[in-house]
């Protein structure tokens, strides 16, 4: 299996799926972690990036008979995780309005929690992520967890190439912005 | 508007930024593309396999569901065709009818 490229593995899956699920197993075990990590760094919460991400691969999981090959599978699969964790934004927006006080800081907690759990990305970077607006911390997100290249990004986004550049310069800039506020006591690390 | 170098610049100085924080295993993983399995750790496994059941119940959900409306469909199909069935043979129009296409006949014969 290990031998196989994506393509390889997406075709299997269009001709064994659903009764055996040996490819979409090997699908996962490639893309799952990172798509995962991804998820925590966009939504912030384990349980809301654990949802998030089973909803990514279970469209999958049912919709990759329908994925024609135009574009790359990870693109593809980037997309579908994408508008999820979208989603799960919205979500979470609507049940922060109506929550009580109560609630919210019992989810602070926990987000902590996971923040001190999360051994992958440690210290200051998550701290930075975390106080990026939605759009920024899913295109930075995207960039250097996820590991996508601009184009691959502008694909994602289902936008121009200058345009995905544009939004990430912007993303960039305020990382490096809030980077430099938490840094004040060092050298800076951007001019 | 900003030139190719001053973005490639600024992209390379951050994702210098994310490997001297530690996620260069991710980073690494990602552009290989192929992230092995022999890099997975127990929780990673859990996730993957709970997505897989879940793939599979929803499939299995999805079948019962659908043989059930079926099922279910076929059924009240039949109820319903009976119970017209039944309706029409007890109304006492039907049985005027009846008497009348007797009397008809009965006239037709010549008797």
């Amino acid at each position: 299996m290990d031998a196989l490229s994506d393509d390889d593995l997406v075709a299997r899956c269009k001709t064994e799926l659903p009764y055996n699920v040996t490819a979409y197993r090997e699908l996962l075990r490639r893309h799952e972690p990172l798509v995962y990590r991804s998820c925590l760094k966009m939504l912030g919460s384990v349980q809301d990036a654990e949802e998030a991400c089973q909803d990514a691969f279970l469209q999958v999981f049912h919709k990759i008979v329908e994925f024609e090959g135009r574009a790359a599978f990870k693109t593809w699969l980037y997309r579908i995780v994408y508008n999820r964790c979208l989603e799960a934004r919205r979500k979470a927006a609507r049940r922060n309005q109506y929550h009580s006080k109560m609630v919210e800081e019992a989810e602070h907690e926990e987000l902590t929690k996971n923040k001190s759990s999360d051994d992958e990305i440690t210290g200051k970077v998550h701290e930075v992520i975390s106080r990026m607006s939605g759009e920024e911390c899913r295109l930075v997100t995207l960039r250097y967890i996820s590991g996508l290249s601009i184009q691959e990004i502008a694909d994602v986004l289902d936008i121009g190439l200058s345009a995905a550049k544009m939004r990430l310069y912007r993303a960039q800039e305020r990382f490096k912005e809030i980077y430099n506020d938490m840094d004040e006591g060092k050298e800076e690390f951007v001019k | 508007m900003i030139t190719e170098a001053q973005f490639l610049e600024q992209d390379a100085k951050i994702l210098d930024i994310f490997k001297e924080e530690g996620i260069e295993k991710s980073l690494a993983a990602s552009q290989e593309n192929n992230a092995k399995a022999k890099d997975l750790d127990a929780e990673d496994l859990r996730r993957i396999e709970r997505i897989v059941e879940r793939a599979k119940f929803t499939l299995v959900m999805e079948h019962s569901l659908s043989f059930f409306f079926k099922t279910i469909g076929a059924g009240v199909s039949g109820l319903a065709t009976a119970a017209i069935g039944v309706a029409k043979n007890a109304s006492p129009n039907n049985k005027n009818k009846k008497t009348v296409h007797e009397n008809d006949n009965n006239n037709c014969s010549g008797k």
